[in-house]
């Protein structure tokens, strides 16, 4: 399981990157990152609306309610132009730490 | 032998949904999404094998503590928040003037307010999480009418004197014909300002500060329980 501070840190570039293959609704984003990450990355669900609202704010993500398969009104969120943008900075930004950190530890010191 | 009661899961849900509707942190529209989420979780959690009483137990956990729930909406629906606050300020500031009619000397009045502000403070702390508007009202609500109340009666008091002093007993003649709002500032100013100086009112005019200032509180007491509870009692 992932820490709390890691898990906080990669929800947005989570949620951009999971809606960048499509509109989707929060318990969709719920499930997906579940799944992907295997059960090691675990939201506390209603937790995630305030984030989803914050970006909405933001204008990083835009959002539409509609009726659903099972006739309830849902609530869709999309990529806004302005998130695709952000989440090419988180890309590259999270691409640069997991480069530094995959060079560090293929170059352990052999104390042998 | 008694037949234990069947669960109700809507029924569930809508007591779940008048609780979180009692706070000011989430908007309707808040709500509307939080239980469609509840409910698919449910749904998935049905799907699984669980009876309903036990998937809605599990998925209402799932969601995370209310207190929790409510401190993160706090922060993204700020405005909205200190714009129910200034509803409850501005319903205190329009009661004013009646209250300073039927309760003459200042003191009396701010005295009544600090008692008020205690009171709530006390009953605020137990009823922290409160569960129903109703609950609410006798916790927040009454803090923030009495804090309008106090700041109304200092202000206008001060501006009423400073007023008198400067002008020579040179008032506002007259209700405003505007909208409510001046008209309302109209009438709260003129019995501070009437206390101040010696200036005898007809019973008429008392009639219209004491009904128009009724008329506000109730329009305000009921747009806001429109705002807390729209979707609440869908």
């Amino acid at each position: 399981m992932l820490s709390k501070e890691l898990v906080a840190a990669s929800t947005i570039p989570l949620v951009l990157s999971i809606l960048e293959e499509g509109e989707d609704y929060g318990y969709s984003l719920i499930q997906r990152v579940r799944e992907l990450s295997g059960g090691q990355i675990e939201w506390s669900e209603g937790m995630l609306y305030p984030v989803l609202h914050w970006m909405e704010q933001q204008k990083i993500i835009e959002s539409e309610w509609r009726e659903s398969e099972i006739g309830r009104k849902r609530k869709y969120y999309r990529l806004s132009r302005k998130g695709r943008k952000v989440l090419q900075t988180e890309k590259q930004q999270w691409m640069t730490v997991n480069e530094t950190l995959t060079k560090l530890w293929k170059h352990q010191p052999r104390l042998t | 032998m008694e037949t234990p009661t069947p669960f109700d899961l809507n029924a569930a849900i809508q007591c779940w949904r008048q609780s979180m509707a009692a706070s000011p942190a989430f908007r309707a529209e808040n709500l509307d999404e939080i239980e469609t989420h509840l409910r698919d979780s449910v749904r998935s959690l049905e799907a699984k094998g669980l009876s309903v009483e036990e998937s809605y137990l599990i998925a209402s956990r799932r969601l995370g503590q209310p207190a929790a729930l409510d401190r993160e909406f706090r922060k993204v629906n700020a405005p909205y928040v200190w714009r129910s606050r200034a509803l409850w300020l501005w319903m205190g500031a329009g009661l004013f003037p009646a209250l300073l009619y039927f309760v003459r000397p200042i003191w009396q009045t701010a005295w009544t307010g600090a008692v008020a502000i205690l009171i709530g403070l006390v009953f605020n702390r137990r009823m922290r999480f409160a569960r129903s508007f109703l609950r609410r009202l006798v916790s927040e609500h009454p803090i923030l009418v009495s804090a309008g109340l106090v700041c109304c009666n200092e202000a206008l008091f001060f501006v009423g004197n400073w007023a008198d002093r400067q002008f020579f007993q040179t008032y506002p003649q007259g209700p405003s014909e505007g909208p409510v709002v001046s008209d309302w500032f109209m009438f709260g100013m003129r019995p501070v300002v009437f206390q101040v100086g010696p200036v005898v009112e007809s019973d008429w005019f008392i009639c219209r500060v004491v009904l128009s200032n009724v008329l506000l509180a109730a329009a305000l007491v009921f747009l806001a329980r429109r705002h807390f509870q729209s979707k609440a009692e869908e």
